[in-house]
């Protein structure tokens, strides 16, 4: 038997993403090579939630259907299917949908550096299933991310806040304990200013997280 | 905005079965990752059989529009316009055939766990499309944009060769025979490409096992 896995996009289940509509590509077919996802929206919504990738790293997007109007930087763009949009590094981008079932596919990576992401869409996947009253399995997609990258401090900080709001108090101070141990200069901001751990925040233990 | 339609993009026929290559990364400048697309008529190749045996690439196909069927080592699977196929293994063979008038297949590939760098057969297929004293300077320009390779050298030697520049065409085919003595012996065989320099000593000396 060759290896290879075949899966359509509309088989793919979709997870909700910063107000978009996530299809985890990546993250169901286990991609190594590049961040591969797409974002489905009916006319009107978003397809691509509002943001800025940093220095360094290239998106391209591909309207695989429907129609879509980008805006990138200060330029708005109307974008039939079959269409490819490249979006250089640091540039703001976004798109919502101008026909019902509209479906664009995005592509990411860095110069110069192996892909290393994976760990936003992992997390959407995982809190798709929370809120779906699918703890258990949201919480195995997170212990098994883990255990396939036991150095990173964004996947073990990401299981923190999943476990504040999966209601586990004290699974998350473990997670951010770990998270704080892999890479406390990268963690600091965020323990700082992430309001999904304001229910960590009186807590006795928050202290010696964050001392 | 960096926008285009795949159809817009520049199409350049690759092999003898109707395959049309459509570049994206070249397009854009891209550097990040590998990303082409591939446009054919019904019953012509969409993905020209390959393996990523040589670069150890990870690849994903994505069928944007029409239908294609896919072989797999020898298995065959139907994909329609939404299909994803996805191969971990650089070492299946693959290919694509068009089922459906517009197909076009969008192409992302890369080394997991290294950087990406651009593949060098992009250079000579773009390259084979221009006249050989263009080529050669095209070549010229863009190949420190590549990892230094043995099939970059061969594609110039080529085009030297056919360009009236049997120096330079030898030149390039003993600095590719030194990379990768094998299979530059292999491909120099039956090119006739090179048949203007085949009879030198230079020549003999660089193919020879």
């Amino acid at each position: 038997m060759a290896e290879y896995n075949v899966v359509h996009l509309d088989e793919i289940e979709r997870a909700s993403y910063l107000g978009s509509n996530l299809i985890p590509v990546r993250y169901t077919l286990g991609f190594r090579a590049a961040g591969t996802n797409a974002w489905a929206a009916d006319t009107g919504g978003q397809l691509i939630p509002p943001h800025t990738e940093d220095a360094g790293s290239e998106e391209m997007y591909v309207v695989v259907r429907g129609r879509a109007k980008f805006t990138v930087g200060e330029e708005k763009a109307d974008v039939p299917a079959g269409t490819v949009v490249y979006v250089p590094p640091e540039v703001f981008r976004t798109a919502e949908a101008e026909e019902d079932g509209t479906v664009v596919f995005a592509v990411g990576g860095k110069i110069g550096q192996p892909f290393d992401g994976g760990n936003w869409d992992t997390y959407a996947v995982a809190d798709e299933l929370r809120r779906g009253d699918r703890v258990e399995e949201g919480r195995e997609v997170l212990r098994q991310a883990r255990e396939d990258r036991p150095d990173s401090w964004a996947m073990a900080y990401n299981s923190g806040c999943w476990e504040v709001f999966a209601g586990n108090h004290d699974a998350a101070f473990e997670h951010l304990r770990r998270a704080r141990e892999l890479n406390a200069d990268a963690v600091r901001p965020y323990l700082d200013e992430d309001s999904d751990l304001d229910p960590l925040r009186d807590d006795p233990r928050w202290e010696e997280l964050t001392k | 905005m960096n926008i285009v339609h795949i159809d817009e993009l520049e199409l350049i026929p690759v092999g003898d079965r109707g395959l049309q290559w459509r570049p994206i990364r070249m397009r854009f400048g891209i550097r990040a990752f590998g990303t082409n697309a591939y446009t054919a008529d019904v019953g012509n190749e969409v993905v020209e059989e390959h393996t990523e045996g040589n670069v150890g690439h990870e690849e994903m196909y994505v069928v944007i529009s029409g239908r294609a069927t896919f072989t797999l080592d020898g298995e065959e699977v139907d994909a329609p316009a939404g299909t994803i196929v996805h191969l971990p293994d650089p070492s299946v063979r693959r290919a694509a055939v068009a089922e459906e008038p517009d197909t076009r297949v969008l192409a992302i590939g890369a080394k997991p766990g290294e950087a990406f760098q651009p593949s060098a057969w992009e250079l000579g297929f773009k390259a084979s499309k221009m006249e050989p004293k263009e080529a050669v300077s095209y070549v010229e320009e863009h190949m420190d944009e590549y990892p230094e390779s043995a099939a970059t050298y061969f594609n110039l030697a080529c085009f030297r060769a056919l360009a009236g520049d049997p120096e330079g065409a030898l030149d390039a085919i003993e600095r590719a025979a030194e990379m990768d003595p094998d299979e530059v012996r292999k491909w120099s065989e039956n090119d006739s490409d090179l048949d203007s320099i085949r009879e030198d000593p230079r020549f003999k000396e660089a193919t020879s096992a």
